[in-house]
């Protein structure tokens, strides 16, 4: 193992060496933060004009995130409404170290955007859309917005956003801080990679603007950054105009044979939105999307015939015969005709439905997400790999999910890459796979938990086992901050890891800025 | 848990209910949401700690209609409401006891259009309803009123007044909010109940006058707490004349803001001149067409050199 510098030894917060050994097994919650400074912070913004609101009604708003999992109140909020506000925040929590948690849409899972104890600092406050340029197709927007009040202000004007999470209530500025998958990234990449530009508050209170022309190395750092790097509060991206899309769906009963033809028709870039969806890995559905009849014409005389998925009736045959030899599985055939039964019309909502092609896809997946998937408590790990181990990864992780619960769904996506590593830094320590060239895969493992209560042991325990595939088949994670923070020398080593902290101390001397989310 | 207030601890934080939240419009301040609301409450908030939030609500219904969990957001809000506001006065309700009833069909009328009386007389008479001698307006004005700051009657107290609308075939309610507890109360197998701009649209001189320039403005009450009846009839009527309609991505029902009460309001409750601006923002339109007579008057004062009509002038001047 590489010997740390005594610098990086004796600073604040770093990554345990020992990761594993030295985060224990059933990692929970950081450490509530003791509140030292606090009342200066306070005071100190309080005479630049800056309110931090310190109620009970306020905090409590912000005391999980989507996992709900991680609980921790914070201290104090504070709604983002300017670049200039956050800059002087930032400024004094560096002066009194007070540590800085930034949230958007909330939907971490592992507790990254939660405040223990410290500053929320909310960028929903900052949710204007300030440009739309329809001829050079850009839209300059606050960072806080959410994706489904940015699509609607594009849709009035006939044009989308191009690729966003199926979920319509992440931010704009969170999600080009993680990454952001879409079942179109096969074709347009990651969110994070349709920024043109960006505004950000560095970790010292600097207001700068970014782009790959100017303060590129700051660029680089805060898009996939994770946060450690800034805070952003304006974004440029590009767009699009807006097309229905046609949906079709191909269904198998072999996960391998599924992910083999999902990386097959994202390799041949054979339609223009693909991802798995399954219900156990008993019914596997590929979809399969088109924004033109042209593209959709194109796939079905080139391409359908050389994968293997069944259509809905050929399937149901299929899954007849099956349980038919295999009677005391007959539980297991009821849930998936129920949920089949239940989900499939959500897919395909009449008001969102225009001559068979859907409207609005955020808004129908989104709302599907929350009404199958979603609940108080959600846990979904998650592995990013190379093209080349994709499927060997997706079906130890489904055999973890067998083993945990007798219900989940497993979410495949493949995600196009704009150039390499060396060109792109951005993908370093990231979501993107180190060994992934052209494309990367991402599998997202998520049980249905119902009314059961399970314990917070048996999440934790049950995510070790997941991201131990990864540390095994060395792939990356979407989710491998907060409590999962753990694994990342595991994952990425020490070399690259510390080379990261470097940068972030360098950046953020006190370390405030989002704690306890990577470093 | 608050004693007599229920359903907000489903609240699972997911923030659908916050995208067509005409406050979260204007104020980006979660805490004046109804998920803001729900999770402080969960936090062990005091009602008087949300005062704000509760008070500034204009009951419009776009998170009911959006919640993922099926939450009654709106029933919710007005607990708190009358929590907060105490208010336990009496009702006039005997005057509805035995009334004789010779129609099939009622309007139950809003003072907006009561005080309308060319709207109101085009209505009743295109809807072919008369105007009862006693339509028990001094009660359904005084209930309206109640409603705003969350009074919400037993149905026993209404009997008489359930015992007259159970026995018609349909009743038309131009309040959204007074729709919406009538429709909780009467089973839809006896009697009919709708909104009067639904009730206009499925006249045929009514909905084949809209134009695919029209812009088409939905009372939002009536449509978002009548949200999975109603979306599909608008849908349908949108895709058969083409018109445009005050809905976000959702389908819900962007308020104007004409369903603002000056009495339960307060600062942070959003500004109809906000709403209008969501509404009319990147959209093209020659004529502007409402369901609420409130809501004339604000897009005429928002839009100018557009016509802005009531959706009962459609049928033409002729009509009766």
């Amino acid at each position: 193992m590489t010997e740390l510098p005594q610098s990086i030894k004796n600073s604040p917060d770093p990554v345990p060496p020992d990761s594993l050994k030295g985060v224990p097994r059933q990692q929970t919650n950081p450490s509530r933060w003791n509140g030292d400074g606090w009342e200066a912070f306070v005071a100190e913004l309080v005479s630049q004009g800056i309110t931090i609101n310190q109620g009970l009604a306020n905090r409590s708003g912000y005391i999980t995130d989507g996992g709900g999992i991680a609980m921790g109140l914070p201290r104090g909020v504070l709604v983002a409404r300017s670049p200039e506000d956050i800059a002087t925040t930032l400024k004094a929590a560096q002066k009194y170290k007070v540590p800085v948690s930034v949230r958007g849409g909330g939907l971490t899972t592992e507790g990254e955007c939660i405040s223990f104890g410290a500053l929320q600092l909310d960028m929903r406050g900052m949710s204007n859309v300030i440009h739309i340029d329809e001829t050079n197709l850009t839209v300059r927007t606050e960072a806080g917005i959410y994706w489904h009040s940015l699509a609607e202000a594009l849709r009035r004007r006939g044009l989308d956003y191009i690729s966003a999470p199926l979920n319509m209530t992440s931010s704009v500025g969170g999600t080009l801080g993680v990454g952001g998958i879409d079942i179109n990234s096969p074709k347009f990449g990651c969110s994070a990679d349709q920024a043109i530009a960006l505004r950000v508050v560095t970790p010292t209170g600097e207001i700068v603007e970014c782009s790959e022309q100017e303060n590129t190395e700051l660029f680089e750092r805060v898009l996939l950054g994770y946060g450690q790097f800034g805070v952003i509060t304006e974004a440029t991206l590009k767009i699009r105009p807006f097309t229905p899309i046609t949906m079709h769906y191909f269904y198998y009963s072999s996960l391998r044979e599924s992910v083999e033809d999902l990386r097959f028709l994202v390799e041949e870039e054979a339609a223009d939105y693909l991802g798995i969806l399954t219900m156990l890995d008993r019914a596997i559905n590929l979809l399969v999307a088109f924004d033109s009849d042209e593209k959709e014409r194109e796939f079905f005389n080139k391409y359908r015939k050389r994968i293997k998925g069944h259509g809905e009736i050929g399937f149901a045959l299929h899954m007849a015969a099956h349980y038919a030899l295999h009677p005391w599985r007959v539980k297991e055939a009821l849930y998936l005709l129920e949920r089949k039964r239940s989900l499939l019309p959500e897919l395909s909502p009449p008001g969102h439905m225009q001559e068979g092609k859907i409207i609005d896809r955020t808004v129908v997946f989104s709302r599907a997400v929350w009404k199958f998937w979603g609940g108080k408590k959600m846990i979904i790990p998650d592995l990013a790999t190379s093209s080349e181990k994709f499927a060997e990864a997706v079906e130890k992780g489904n055999e973890v999910c067998r083993r945990y619960f007798p219900h989940y769904t497993l979410y495949c996506v493949g995600i196009k890459l704009f150039g390499s590593f060396e060109s792109r830094p951005r993908y370093e320590l990231s979501c993107i796979p180190p060994d992934a060239h052209d494309f990367g895969y991402g599998c997202e493992f998520e049980p249905m938990l119902g009314n059961h209560n399970y314990s917070r042991d048996h999440f934790q325990s049950f995510k070790n086992e997941i991201y131990d595939i990864g540390v095994d088949m060395g792939t990356s994670y979407y989710r491998f901050g907060g409590m999962m923070k753990g694994y990342i020398r595991r994952a990425f080593g020490d070399e690259l890891v510390d080379k990261h902290l470097a940068m972030k101390q360098k950046a953020d001397p006190a370390m405030i800025l989002n704690p306890d989310v990577i470093f | 848990m608050l004693p007599g207030i229920n359903g907000y601890e489903k609240c699972n934080g997911c923030g659908l209910c916050t995208l067509p939240c005409p406050i979260w419009r204007q104020s980006y301040d979660s805490l004046l949401t109804f998920a803001g609301r729900a999770r402080a409450l969960q936090g062990g908030a005091k009602i008087e700690e949300i005062r704000n939030s509760v008070d500034a609500c204009i009951l419009c219904g776009s998170c009911e209609a959006a919640c993922s969990m099926g939450i009654r957001t709106v029933d919710i809000t007005l607990k708190l409401r009358a929590a907060i506001n105490k208010n336990n006065e009496e009702m006039p309700i005997q005057r509805y006891n035995d009334q004789a009833l010779t129609e099939t069909t009622i309007l139950l009328p809003n003072a907006a259009l009561l005080a309308d009386k060319k709207t109101l007389k085009l209505t009743t008479g295109l809807l072919n309803i008369p105007l009862a001698k006693d339509n028990s307006q001094d009660i359904l004005l005084f209930l309206l009123k109640k409603f705003e700051v969350g009074f919400i009657p037993e149905a026993e107290m209404l009997e008489g007044f359930l015992r007259r609308l159970i026995r018609l075939r349909q009743v038309v309610i131009a309040d959204g909010l007074f729709k919406r507890y009538i429709r909780a109360l009467i089973p839809e197998l006896h009697t009919e109940i709708l909104g009067l701009g639904e009730a206009l649209l499925r006249l045929p001189a009514i909905k084949n006058a809209l134009k695919p320039t029209d812009l088409y403005i939905i009372e939002a009450r009536s449509y978002n707490m009548d949200f999975k009846r109603c979306m599909p009839f608008y849908t349908e009527i949108s895709s058969q004349t083409g018109c445009r309609m005050n809905l976000d991505l959702q389908r819900i029902a962007i308020p104007t803001g004409g369903c603002i009460n000056t009495e339960t309001g307060n600062e942070f409750t959003p500004k109809s001149t906000g709403q209008i601006r969501w509404i009319l923002e990147g959209r093209s339109f020659d004529r502007i067409v409402v369901e609420s007579v409130e809501d004339i008057g604000l897009l005429k004062n928002a839009v100018v050199g557009v016509p802005v009509v009531h959706v009962a002038e459609l049928a033409g001047e002729n009509a009766l």
